[in-house]
Order: structure tokens, then sequence, then C-alpha cells
């Protein structure tokens, strides 16, 4: 089967290049319904997401009439356009496939929402009955991004802020259910942390700053509880977490306001994020307690490069599980082409083996149920052993383009062709240019 | 047989010990130090249960066949909480360090245990087992103080390496840790009354003052003084992981030096 991938993404193209020929959901069915033209196409589904729009095609239907289709329902000139395009068959386009699955052809490396848009794109491809022979293909991108996302760390650890602080917090805590955090001032990154953290199971949120108004409308929207800034002191008792970004010129805790408000606290693991610049938190508070943990802005960032150094360590994991993937696909389908053949002739040898052993029964009719057993045994075992290793070496050519004449050889001589089952190896095997 | 049973328990254990290393950096090598620590439990227990056939008693009676059951049990609990009791990554901290205090005793006088006259009840081996099983739970509340100290550091520099990023959160190591110590006080404290009672039959008095009793005596108190500092003083985190990996060298301490070093009555355990 031939496959092929036509396409760009946010790597080759511009922004309003992506626009033009994007294909969204309600250009599809339209899209899908003008792929009648496409002549011997077996299958096509289309990938359009804000990053990427990619035509994947089974069957040898030329560039050229790909194009014409495209430009034919965007509207848009395939001159404009086909300077970004890369194009991509077979095992190359299979490679490329499964990359975008696992986020590692993601503008985020690593990123797990593309995987959705893949099965949703092979869905409606498919619930439109257009997605073809390219089921098994799909399925295999669908299983090699998931393997990707469970078995390595490509899709782990946060690459923006939000998420990093709310990862710092899970590192020190774990489950964030039991915890209370303490949000001062409403200052662009306290805000955007706080609902991050929000957002992540936190128990209790409390919010305070000096405009009380501010505080009232940020705690609402994120559903937390209003604090006056002179009780300061009880919130920062109850507090777990605590995050900072008011625009105060001074500091907003210091350190014997830190001293008093944790007097018999012991050890209490905190985490405290200093969001604020200039910055609102004494750093001498770290020596109130060894369960301290005092991030800034600066920190932060600096566990988001860590994050993404560590995803980029993923990517030959990631690779690696590609490459498995594609050899599994690639014997797969060689299988899906020496299967047929290879039960044809065992059908076609027990068949033999049925007919002379009746023959020779019914000429021995003495014989006890034993030994009868005993004959019907060994001409069983005769034929498997003959057949053991032509079954073997079958089986390894099914990977092999090379030795595709092989098998047309092998169902000459042993005169197979008998209708359907030959002709659907023909069909599902892997043609070559 | 019994070498070559002890050779295949240690290999599989050093494989384990390299192999769950390797794990923190890629999980691909977990399933393969699974298979090793297998294979090493499989052998050990294979072992034990010949000694035991051979001396027809417990088979921990001299100190060269106790490390072997400690560690036999050790890597028992571990294969019962892999995964259910246990957060990823223990067996790479706890397997380097059972592999070396077992290699350590394979230096020791390898005769196989006779059980004294005085000694034959079905109390030895009770009396042992609790004892032993106390110090499993200190050995694991150890690894996790190291856990948490090396995560911690990282957390401290803020610079996510290894640790940051492989290990579980920091309260969970903690809340662990203290679990154990929490199981293990009262098996030592159980083993230890037993003997007391025992003492008294076989001895003739509860408490004889011996090196083995005081250290034992200690090392309880150390622990009990974890958990008091725990409940009373909000001792957690750095503290408590310093102290639980420290208090084990008093167990490792009691294992090795007070049994070499020491003799008496309680020693027949070398």
């Amino acid at each position: 089967m031939r496959f092929q991938v036509v396409g760009l993404n946010h790597t080759n193209s511009p922004l309003d290049i992506r626009e033009k020929v994007s294909l969204p959901p309600d250009l599809l069915a339209e899209a899908y319904d003008d792929a009648h033209g496409l002549v011997h196409h077996q299958g096509l589904v289309i990938v359009s997401t804000c990053h990427r729009t990619e035509i994947y095609v089974a069957g040898a239907v030329p560039l050229g009439d790909v194009l014409a289709w495209w430009e034919r329902v965007v509207g848009v000139d395939r001159g404009d356009f086909s300077d970004y395009l890369y194009w991509y068959q077979d095992d190359q386009a299979v490679s490329h496939l499964l990359r975008v699955a696992t986020g590692l052809d993601s503008m985020v490396l690593g990123e797990t929402q593309i995987l959705g848009q893949i099965k949703d794109a092979y869905q409606i491809a498919h619930g439109l009955g257009k997605a073809g022979r390219l089921h098994r293909i799909f399925d295999y991108a669908l299983r090699t991004g998931k393997r990707a996302h469970s078995e390595t760390g490509i899709s782990h650890n946060a690459l923006s802020m939000g998420h990093a602080v709310v990862e710092l917090a899970r590192n020190v805590f774990g489950d964030m259910h039991n915890l209370t955090a303490l949000v001062m001032g409403t200052g662009d990154m306290g805000t955007l942390v706080a609902r991050y953290l929000a957002s992540a199971g936190l128990g209790r949120l409390l919010v305070t700053n000096r405009t009380r108004s501010k505080a009232v409308a940020l705690a609402e929207k994120l559903g937390g509880q209003v604090i006056e800034f002179g009780s300061l002191e009880e919130a920062l008792r109850q507090s777990d977490i605590i995050v900072s970004s008011t625009s105060a010129r001074g500091l907003v805790l210091s350190y014997e306001m830190a001293r008093s408000a944790w007097r018999g606290q012991g050890q209490r693991l905190r985490f405290l994020f200093d969001m604020a610049v200039p910055r609102d938190i004494d750093p001498r508070i770290m020596s109130l307690g060894a369960g301290l943990f005092l991030y800034d802005v600066d920190d932060v960032k600096t566990i988001v490069r860590a994050n993404l150094a560590q995803r980029q360590r993923e990517v030959t994991k990631v690779e690696r599980i590609i490459r498995e993937e594609q050899d599994d696909l690639t014997e797969e389908l060689g299988a899906s082409r020496v299967g047929p053949v290879i039960q044809r002739l065992r059908e076609k040898a027990e068949l033999i083996r049925q007919t002379e052993l009746d023959k020779a029964l019914h000429r021995l009719p003495n014989l006890s149920e034993a030994e009868r057993t005993v004959i019907s045994e060994t001409t069983r075992l005769i034929l498997n052993k003959f057949l053991n290793d032509a079954m073997v070496s079958m089986r390894q050519w099914g990977g092999d383009d090379a030795k595709t004449s092989y098998i047309d050889a092998i169902r000459d001589l042993f005169q197979l062709e008998d209708g359907t089952t030959g002709e659907f190896g023909r069909d599902l095997a892997v043609e070559g240019e | 047989m019994g070498a070559v049973l002890i050779s295949v328990a240690l290999l599989g254990y050093f494989a384990a010990s390299v192999l769950y290393v390797a794990g923190l950096y890629d999980r691909q090598w977990e399933k393969w130090a699974n298979i090793g620590m297998l294979a090493g439990f499989a052998s050990q227990t294979a072992w034990l249960i010949g000694v035991s056939w051979t001396t027809r008693a417990f088979p921990a009676l001299t100190l060269y066949e106790w490390v072997a059951f400690f560690v036999w049990l050790t890597v028992g609990l571990y294969v019962i909480g892999w995964r259910r009791l246990f957060p990823r990554h223990v067996g790479g901290f706890l397997f380097p360090i059972l592999f070396v205090v077992w290699l350590l005793s394979q230096t020791l006088s390898q005769r196989v245990g006779t059980v004294p006259a005085s000694l034959t009840a079905p109390w030895l081996g009770v009396h042992i087992v609790l004892a032993t099983a106390g110090y499993v739970a200190f050995l694991f509340s150890a690894v996790f103080g190291i856990m948490y100290i090396e995560k911690e550091r990282e957390l401290k520099e803020k610079r996510a390496r290894l640790f940051y990023y492989q290990l579980p959160p920091l309260d969970l190591m903690d809340v662990y840790g203290a679990r154990l110590i929490m199981v293990g006080v009262p098996l030592l404290a159980a083993a230890m009354v037993m003997g007391a009672v025992w003492a008294k039959t076989a001895w003739g008095s509860y408490w004889s003052w011996n090196a083995k009793e005081l250290w034992s005596l200690i090392t309880l108190a150390v622990y009990l003084g974890y958990l008091l500092a725990r409940w009373f003083g909000g001792w957690r985190g750095h503290r408590a992981a310093v102290l639980a990996m420290s208090a084990f060298l008093l167990v490792l301490v009691n294992i090795f030096a007070v049994n070499l070093l020491f003799h008496g009555v309680h020693d027949y355990n070398f």
C-alpha cells in the first residue's frame, strides 16, 4: 500500500498561510466529499489544528491531484502555499505521523493535545467512511502516542510558569486537597499562579490585597475566601502555600512577621512563591525552618528551563518507541500480505493429507483405534515438519519488499491462485514505487 | 549447592542494585531489575530453607545466617509492597544498601548454627523474627530518609535534576518514613519484652545488662525519641529524615560491632 502525507506546520510556515489553507471542522465534510475525485485513493485523513494542516492519503494518488483538491477546497491558489509544504511517502510518512502523535513535532515539545486531535481527525474521517485503509496506521499512531506519554517523560514536567508552580508544590506536598494557599496581592503573575493552583484541586484558597475590592473579585473568580490585610498573621499560620505578587516597594512578609506567625509550628513544610518585582518576601525567613521553600520568579523560570531540557532528554526514548512501533507496523503490513498465502498452502496440504489418509484407512479396515491414531498423527507430523521451514521463511519475507516476487512464486508453484484469498492478499500488499 | 544458591542470589541482588539505579534514568531497566530481584529472592529462599533443613533450626542462629535472613525479609517485604505500598524507585536506594550489607556478611564465619541447649524453645524463632522485622522497618525508614534528603537538596538548590523528577513528593516520603518507625518500634519492643520474659526462664533473670541488650535498649530509645519529637516537638521533614538515617546507623552497629566485639550469653550469634 502506498502511503503519503503532504502538509505544513508551525516550523516552516507563517500563521497567515496556515490560516488560509487550514481545513476547520465546518469545511471537513465538504473536503472529504470532494475527495471522490482523487483517483486511486484508498483512504484519506485530514489533520488540521492551529499549528498544522496535514493530508494523509493511502493509495497511489499523484501529489498534483492532492494539491489540486486542496486548493479547490480552501480556495487558495497552490502557488501561494506550495513553498511551505513537506511531502513524505511510505516509511517516512509513517514515521512522520508517529512523531506528530507523540508530540515530537509540536511547538511545545511533547504536548499531549495533538494526540487527541489526531484521534478526532481519524474518527471524523472514519465516520464519513473515508479513512479506508489508513485504519491500521492510525491505530499504530494512537498507540505510539499513548506509549510515549506513559513510558517516557516526554509529556511530563511543566513548561509554563503557572504549571511549574503547581508542579513544584506537588513535588513537596503531593496531594493538594488538604492544603491551604494564601495569595497576597493581585499582580498579573500572582493571579495567574493562583488560577493554576485553584484548578489543581487546592483545599482552600485565601486571597488578600491592600485594595479590598480587587481581592474580592479574584476570590470570587477562583472560589476563594477574602482575608483582611490586617489579619494576615492568622492566614500565614494556616497556609501551606503562599504566593505573593503585590506592587509594594518594600517587603510585605518580613522576617519578624513570619517568625511570630509560625511560632510553635515546628518544621512544617511550606512553599513560598515570591512572584513580585521588587520582591515581597524577606529571604532571611528561610532560616526559620528546614521545611521552608522560597522561590522567586527567576527560580521558577529556572525550573521551567530544566523541565524543557528534561523533555529533550526523553526524545531519544520516544524515538526508540517510534522505531519499535514502526517495525511492528511494517511487519504487520507484510504479514497481511503473506498470511493468506500461508493459510492457503496449509489448507491445500491438509486437504491432500485427509484425502490420502481416508483412502489408506479404508484399505486397512482391521486396524485398532490406537493404530489409526498413530498413522493419522504420523501423516500430520510429516506434513508439519516439511512445511515448517517454508512457513518460517515466508513470514520473514513479509517485511521485505525485495522478496515480494517470492510470494507470487509460491502461489504459482503450488497453484494456490483460487479467487478471493489471493486477490485479498495482493490487495493488502505494500506495493513499491 | 549452598554456594551456588548464594552466588545466584548475590548476583541477582547485584543486578537489581545496578538496574534499579539505572531505572532512575530510564524506566526500561526496571523490569530487568525486577527479574534480577526475584531471581535473587528465589535463590535466597531456597538457601535459607536448605540451611534450616540441615540444622533443623531457625535459619538465623549465627550472624552470617541472620544477615541473610534480614536481607531476605527486607526483599520479601519489598516484593509484597512493591507498587502498592511503596512508591517507585525505592529499589534504587534499597538494593545497593542490601547488597553491600550482605556482601560484607560474606566475610563472616560461615559456620552454620547450633542451638544452645538452654535456648531450644520455639520462642527463639519468634524473638528473632520480631526483632528482625523491626530492623527491616527501620531500614525502610532510613531509605525514605535518604530519598527525602536527596530530593530536598535539589529543591533547596533550585536545580531540578534527577531526584526532583524521579522521586515522590517530600511529604509522602516523610509520612512513609514515620509510619515505618511507628511499625518498627512496637516490633522491637515486643521482641525485647519477649526476650526478657524468656530470659527469666532460661537464664534466671529478666535483664542481664549485656552489650546486646543495652544497645538494643538505646536503639529503641532513639526511635521512641523520634516518635515523641514528631508528635510533640513538630519534628518533620529534614530533621526527621536525618534522624531516621542516623538511627539506622545504631542498628548497623548493633548488627556488626556489638555482635562481633562483645561476648556474653547473648553472643552465640557470631
